[in-house]
């Protein structure tokens, strides 16, 4: 988490790892400076994506957090504008 | 469906292909402790009914860079709008592979490169990872490098937990790699 304060363009993804079992710092993390740090990511069917997702809404997250986690940090991410055109 | 939307960043749609791999089969009896839904292959239609029970509208698919699988390729033709591709890179394959994921990326929907460093038991500052972190520049897709807790299961000796750093320069460059021969 460290680093990821350091590094703007640096992100974590939570793949295979039940989000019921994140520790407590990144959860905090997560509801405070790394708010658009944490991705989202199943590893489906390892671990299977609606498992990840009910888990990641019992999470105590801030309002609008979970939406960031689930959807908006990864959209930034790899499918907005800021995805440079090619050619 | 529910409510919620999410992006799911690593999809696995070939898990059977790879059933026989050793080390695969001892973290899902010994780490995930998971059942047989572990090496489950899934076709376009089964996944999407997966990602619309859980409320999944895009998934990233894992598909390698050489020989990519022509099943995964065509989950995202099929359906481009839920679809996109993670590659799957292997730095001990050299400067070939930064090229094969260059023309891989120009044909297919490829949003991330990725690269399992425990499967290739390298250093992690190896000089080898140049294709791999020549990935943003060149392709122009985020880097992701997974950091595993699934080595100590079979070499007792990495740790860290499951999950995986995504990269994205602040200003990409644009531009291939000369092809010298």
């Amino acid at each position: 988490m460290r680093l990821m304060l350091k590094y703007p363009n640096l992100y974590l993804m939570t793949s295979a790892y039940s989000p019921k079992y994140l520790p407590p710092e990144v959860v905090h993390f997560m509801n405070t400076r790394g708010q658009d740090k944490i991705l989202y990511a199943s590893d489906h069917p390892v671990l299977s994506m609606k498992r990840c997702i009910d888990e990641a809404a019992q999470l105590d997250l801030r309002d609008g957090v979970l939406d960031k986690y689930l959807w908006s940090n990864a959209e930034r991410l790899f499918f907005s504008d800021r995805h440079p055109p090619r050619g | 469906m529910t409510s919620r939307r999410a992006i799911d960043c690593w999809v696995n749609v070939t898990m059977g292909e790879i059933k026989h791999v050793d080390y695969l089969k001892r973290a899902k009896e010994d780490y995930f402790k998971a059942g047989e839904e572990f090496f489950t292959s899934l076709s376009v239609d089964e996944c999407l009914a997966d990602m619309d029970e859980a409320g999944v509208e895009k998934a990233i698919l894992t598909v390698r860079v050489k020989d990519p699988s022509e099943t995964v390729l065509d989950f995202a033709r099929q359906r481009p709008d839920r679809f996109a591709l993670a590659a799957h890179v292997r730095p001990t394959a050299g400067l070939p592979e930064l090229w094969r994921l260059e023309d891989l990326a120009a044909e297919h929907p490829v949003v991330m490169a990725r690269v399992v460093p425990f499967d290739f038991d390298l250093p992690p500052r190896d000089a080898q990872y140049y294709c791999h972190l020549a990935s943003t520049p060149v392709c122009r897709v985020p880097r992701c490098r997974e950091s595993a807790r699934t080595p100590s299961i079979w070499t007792g000796s990495a740790t860290g937990s499951h999950s995986s750093d995504c990269a994205w320069p602040t200003e990409p460059t644009r531009g291939g790699v000369p092809r010298c021969a």
